[in-house]
């Protein structure tokens, strides 16, 4: 083995110093108001960590969990902010109050998502953050540096916010639960209550990080 | 007991407190008018120059030398910085000389009063200034030990603490100094060795003066100075500002004073106001309320930066006046069921940093807008708290929600029986199986922009679609999801 270089030696001793012990804070969830995917997460979007919700399909349900998730935390008096990629987001789908509790931020480019995510993924006032990057082209998606969602990844786990990132693929290295919405919904769901609809909702869960450090615990 | 701070070399600091880059370089500040002009302070790297020289032979001697003059705003500002720190000791403070201030410490807890003066050093050095501190008895022996600090001193036994003290300090004429460098005399204790009455016979009222002087003795009242009406700070620059940086920079030590002046006893302020004045004599004025009273320096810079960060004006900045006014800090209780903030400033600053990146049109609560027209949706500033949900008046909806595509995105539609059938577009191409009947709906028929459409809801392979027909040709809105 090579001998290690003094700026290593330096860098483990400065590390040592600032981080004598290894913390990791108590991660809690967010209900989504969804029971599969509660299910499936372990009771809601953890805080301090990445959930992927990958959309595999164009009518997968996952706007409508994202409606749930709002309805939760708006009983809850929790603050939500939707970054939304490409403005697609339509609050016409909920009454006026449902969504008093939400800060929505339209972008113009994925430049401008991944600097306001950042943005407010920092302020600790938030309990979810939503990034929905859909309606973007994959081949610029996947263009994504992996830096971008190590830092907000940070971020989250610094204001102890959950973070919900929407995608059509999957797209997020370091997401600690990646759920696939593959199930798609049929024509008659359009005239059935969305209560009902959201509690009959089908998603797979496709990573599950912290589920494998709790067992690893 | 008494305390006096000090600023040594006070308009060097006072200097280097705005423009920190010369706090690496030798500077002399310059005073007089022409040739006249006599170099008056010297900072630590001007090795070999000293004051009383004059610009030529002080440039001789130390080429790189930064001649400056006197800075009255940074002077102004510094001043100012140090009275809001005295006055966090008692609301008993007199400025007594420029970049000095008395303080009377009668009432203050003893046991407190070292870790006092230690904060209010470490405080005004935070803020880029170097201060000594003497404490004594009375105003005087103060000063003294203020004089010879390093960089605090308590004086409990003033006789020994006097008896070594240089007779310099006594601020003789040139005739005094020559007179008692003759008799021998040196220090304090020197002087006041010699009897009082016969200095008093030998030099009049003026011998009686030097001895009790010498002897600490100090009967002057205090005239301690009133607290300031206005936290208020004006700034000229000498060159036209293009940049933000320089600005910034300004604004965040002047509100770091301004902080400290607000935040006394306990306040804050709900509100800046801040004026630039623009060449071709122009002003911009703005003024932000803030979420709840504060006077963390970082909460009101961030506030001034977010806004300065995104404002474009036509001309340069030649000076800005800023302003904040005072307000009680909120003293509440929470709530066992409170959702308010947990940051309010932060979340206000927050949304403001986002207005500066996405637009200010494009951040905040969705809202309907006043008016039938689909899609028509405002976005509102966002509230302090979150209100307890009320009951919806509609019954609970159906479907799932849609996502918009905005723009609609356009389509090439086939009608069978005046049916959609087929339909090809970027996202979707196929049959059509029609889901419900079409949708009709128009309105502002009375204003130039009348509205008209007809919508379907469609499913094509996995996808539901919202189509939509209008006078223009076929477009869809929306995906349900």
């Amino acid at each position: 083995m090579p001998p290690e270089s003094d700026k290593v030696v330096a860098l483990r001793r400065l590390l040592d110093a600032r981080f004598p012990v290894a913390v990791r804070r108590e991660q809690r969830t967010v209900p989504t108001g969804v029971p599969a995917l509660d299910g499936l997460l372990g009771g809601g979007l953890l805080t301090g960590g990445i959930t992927e919700f990958v959309s595999a399909v164009p009518s997968g349900g996952s706007q409508l969990s994202i409606a749930s998730l709002l309805l939760a935390t708006r009983l809850a008096r929790q603050r939500v902010a939707l970054v939304d990629a490409a403005g697609s987001f339509d609050s016409a789908g909920l009454d006026e109050d449902a969504v008093a509790h939400l800060v929505l931020v339209r972008c113009g480019s994925l430049g401008e998502c991944w600097r306001a995510a950042d943005l407010a993924a920092r302020d600790p006032n938030y309990a979810v953050i939503v990034l929905d990057t859909r309606g973007w082209p994959e081949r610029e998606l996947l263009r994504t540096r992996d830096s971008i969602w190590v830092r907000l990844q940070r971020a989250a786990e610094q204001a102890e916010t959950a973070l919900a990132v929407q995608t059509t693929t999957a797209l997020v290295p370091n997401a600690a639960m990646r759920i696939v919405f593959a199930h798609p919904l049929e024509g008659p769901c359009l005239i059935r209550p969305r209560l009902e609809l959201a509690n009959a909702l089908e998603m797979d869960l496709q990573r599950s990080r912290a589920r494998v450090r709790a067992a690893s615990a | 007991m008494f305390a006096v701070i000090e600023l040594p070399g006070f308009p060097l600091q006072a200097i280097f407190r705005l423009r920190p880059e010369l706090r690496g370089e030798p500077v002399a500040l310059l005073a007089g008018e022409g040739r006249r002009a006599v170099i008056v302070h010297v900072s630590p790297l001007a090795r070999g120059i000293a004051p009383g020289m004059t610009a030529a032979q002080a440039l001789a001697d130390c080429p790189a030398l930064q001649l400056l003059t006197p800075s009255l705003v940074a002077e102004r500002e510094a001043g100012a910085l140090l009275l809001s720190a005295a006055w966090c000791l008692s609301p008993r403070v007199e400025p007594t000389a420029s970049g000095a201030c008395l303080v009377d410490l009668t009432g203050s807890s003893p046991e407190r009063l070292p870790g006092q003066i230690k904060a209010l050093r470490a405080g005004l050095a935070a803020h880029g200034l170097a201060a000594r501190v003497g404490i004594a008895p009375n105003a005087l022996l103060a000063r003294y030990a203020a004089h010879s600090a390093e960089p605090e001193q308590w004086i409990r036994d003033p006789q020994s603490f006097l008896a070594k003290l240089p007779l310099s300090l006594l601020e003789l004429t040139v005739d005094e100094a020559r007179l008692f460098a003759d008799l021998g005399l040196r220090t304090l204790g020197a002087l006041t060795a010699f009897p009082r009455a016969s200095l008093a016979n030998r030099l009049g009222a003026r011998g009686d003066e030097l001895w009790a002087r010498a002897a600490g003795e100090w009967t002057v009242p205090m005239q301690p100075a009133p607290f300031p009406v206005r936290h208020h700070a004006e700034m000229e620059f000498e060159e036209a500002v293009e940049t933000l940086e320089p600005l910034l920079f300004v604004l965040h030590r002047i509100t770091e004073r301004l902080a400290v002046e607000v935040g006394q006893f306990g306040g804050g302020t709900a509100r800046l106001s801040l004026v630039l004045r623009l060449d071709q004599e122009k002003t911009l004025g703005r003024e932000f309320d803030l979420p709840e009273p504060t006077a963390n320096p970082d909460t009101l810079f961030a506030v001034l930066e977010n806004h300065l960060s995104s404002l474009q004006t036509d001309t340069a900045i030649i000076g800005f006046s800023l302003e904040a006014f005072p307000a009680r800090r909120l003293e509440q209780q929470e709530g066992l069921f409170e959702t308010g903030l947990k940051d309010a400033p932060l979340f206000f600053a927050t949304l403001g940093r986002l207005a500066a990146v996405v637009g200010n049109g494009n951040v905040g609560t969705p809202r309907r807008a006043d008016t039938h027209r689909p899609d028509a949706m405002l976005l509102a500033a966002p509230a302090g708290s979150v209100p307890e949900r009320l009951a919806p008046a509609a019954p609970s909806p159906s479907g799932p929600m849609l996502r918009r595509l905005r723009p609609p995105l356009s389509a090439t539609v086939e009608l069978t029986e005046a049916r959609p059938s087929f339909l090809f577009s970027t996202i979707a191409t196929g049959e059509v199986l029609v889901l419900r009947r079409p949708f009709w709906s128009n309105g502002d028929w009375w204003r130039p922009d009348a509205w008209t459409r007809e919508e379907w809801d469609i499913q094509i392979g996995t996808g539901l679609y919202r189509l939509l027909h209008l006078p223009a040709g076929w477009f869809i809105e929306g995906v349900y999801d």
